[in-house]
Order: structure tokens, then C-alpha cells, then sequence
């Protein structure tokens, strides 16, 4: 089967498990894979995807993986850097520079700690930002 | 007048990083795929395919087409530049989902491109798909075991106890 055929059935039952170590090759896996994508896309800007056009984030994903945290710096990225041009360009050199990052960042515990201790409170700012946004759109003029 | 400085320089600083960002990426692909892809367009990345005929949906990474057929690659992060027997598995599932979405046929021969997580090297493999009926054995097969019908045999690899997350269920000596 091209893999322990006991686990398939134990994946079935248990639902789909992995070992910190795993999950840390998962998540290097992930920003490397977005990298290549992107080499992709860069390249080749006319190929065929599936893939939303939109860029990831890679020291995010790396230090946090899919967590509130990540979606929070999405948000903002999106939702206010996109709308300006200096926010454009802080994008495109992130983008160019996340990888690179992201790579530093999973090395080891520590600098995944450190860099999570860095960005949480950016994030918590960042998220108060985009609240006290959202509740502006929403109250009637 | 300095508004209109700042902001020519902002646009010319972004043109030279999107020039940048191409001629790395350029630079990137070359030093793995050329020779290999020379000739052959990219024509899909990170694209899903359904197979309604099978009811398969993958995801491929890249496909290249080539004389009119479709050639697929993979690409794995791994700690050596190792090719295991279900890299091959998944090209094959690949290859029935897109020649059935896509209709044109797809290679025999497909790549799996390693990156060393170590020290980011690239290395391109070629491997030989299995047929349609293969894959479609591996899938009954599979079927079976997760319908009770067979005993699933177990792996072979020490190794492969070592590093999986449910050897604490399945072999408790070996947990820790």
C-alpha cells in the first residue's frame, strides 16, 4: 500500500494524528510548499490554479500554523496593507522576504518561542485596529 | 513636487522588487529543472482534480505538458533526498483524476522534485507511475481493510513504528 496499512485504519477510527515532530515537517512543509507555488506563479504568471491568488503567510504560519493569530495577520493584510501603496510594497518585500524568515523561525523551539512572544502582541494591537475598524463601518452615519 | 518624488521612487522601488522577485524565481526553477523541463510549458500548479468516473479528488503541484501529454511532479520536503513508494502512489492517484478531468493523457513518467530541509537543496527524481488498474487495486484494497473485510498487515519498518503518532495504540512497547 505504500504506507503501514494499520494506520490507515487507525486513521480512520482515531481521526488523523501526528507527533509534534510531524507537525513541525508538516508546517515547514507548508511554507515551502507555498514558496514553490508562489516560484510558480512568478514564473509563469499565466498557468492554470486552484490556489487563491492571494499571498500567504509564511512567518505566521510558521510560528502560529492555521490559528486565529494567522488569520488576524491575513485580515490586515487584506483588508488595509492591499489599500495602500506603501501597504503594496511592505506586502511584496515581506513576500520576498517571509520565506527566508519562516525558514530561521522553524529551526528550532526557541526561536519559534521568541518569535511567537514578538508577534503576539503585534497581533493583539493589530486585532484591536481591525475591531475598532469594523465597528466604525458598522455604526450609522 | 516632493510628494510626487516619494511616490516615483516608491513606484520605481516596487517595478526593481517585482523585476527582483521574477529573475529569483527564475533563477530558483532553473537550478533544478533545467534540461529536464526545457521545451515543456507549465500549464498547472496547485490545481485539484475530481474524477467523477472514480470518485478521486487530488490536488496536484505541477503539471507540465509535453508533445501533447501531461507530465506530473510532486514536490516533497523531507530531512534526505529519499523517493518512497507513496510519492509514486499519489502521482498515479494524480494521474487517473487528471486524465479524467482534464482528458489528455498523462505520462508514464512523472517526477518527484526533494528539498532538503536542511540546507534547502533541490533534487529531481524520475519514477515510473503505476497503471490505472494498480491504482485502482490499492484503492479496493484499502476499502477493505477500512471495511473490516481483510487484516491490515503491518508495517515492515521498525522506523516506522518509532515515528508514528499512534504507536501508543497500536504497539504500547514501543511508546515511550
Amino acid at each position: 500500500m505504500g504506507v503501514c496499512e494499520r494506520r490507515i485504519l487507525f486513521e480512520a477510527q482515531l481521526g488523523k494524528r501526528k507527533t509534534p515532530a510531524q507537525n513541525r515537517a508538516s508546517d515547514r512543509g507548508t511554507v515551502q510548499h507555498e514558496r514553490f507555488h508562489r516560484d510558480a506563479m512568478t514564473s509563469h504568471p499565466d498557468v492554470a490554479t486552484s490556489a487563491s491568488r492571494k499571498g500567504p503567510c509564511f512567518v505566521a504560519t510558521a510560528v502560529f500554523g492555521e490559528a486565529p493569530e494567522t488569520e488576524t495577520l491575513r485580515a490586515f493584510r487584506d483588508g488595509v496593507l492591499q489599500r495602500y501603496g506603501i501597504g503594496r510594497g511592505a506586502i511584496l518585500t515581506y513576500y520576498r522576504l517571509g520565506p527566508s524568515l519562516a525558514r530561521f523561525v522553524l529551526v528550532s523551539k526557541t526561536r519559534r518561542a521568541t518569535a511567537r512572544a514578538i508577534l503576539k502582541p503585534i497581533v493583539r494591537m493589530i486585532a484591536l485596529v481591525m475591531n475598532d475598524r469594523s465597528a466604525a463601518q458598522r455604526q450609522p452615519r | 513636487m516632493s510628494v510626487f518624488i516619494l511616490a516615483l521612487a516608491g513606484l520605481l522601488g516596487l517595478v526593481f522588487l517585482i523585476h527582483r522577485a521574477r529573475r529569483n524565481a527564475s533563477h530558483r526553477e532553473k537550478a533544478w529543472g533545467e534540461g529536464e523541463f526545457e521545451g515543456k510549458r507549465m500549464i498547472y500548479t496547485e490545481r485539484v482534480f475530481v474524477s467523477r468516473r472514480y470518485g478521486i479528488v487530488t490536488r496536484i503541484d505541477r503539471a507540465y505538458l509535453f508533445e501533447g501529454s501531461i507530465e506530473l511532479l510532486e514536490f516533497k520536503t523531507r530531512a534526505r533526498h529519499t523517493v518512497y513508494p507513496s510519492d509514486v502512489i499519489e502521482l498515479s492517484v494524480q494521474r487517473v483524476a487528471v486524465e479524467d478531468a482534464d482528458g489528455r493523457a498523462v505520462r508514464d513518467v512523472g517526477y518527484v522534485l526533494t528539498e532538503c530541509a536542511q540546507n534547502a537543496s533541490r533534487k529531481l527524481h524520475r519514477v515510473r507511475l503505476l497503471a490505472r488498474d494498480e491504482v485502482l487495486a490499492l484503492r479496493a484494497r484499502r476499502n477493505q481493510i477500512l471495511e473490516g473485510q481483510v487484516e491490515p498487515k503491518e508495517a515492515t519498518s521498525r522506523g516506522l513504528c518509532i515515528d508514528c503518532a499512534y504507536r501508543a495504540v497500536c504497539k504500547p512497547e514501543l511508546a515511550p
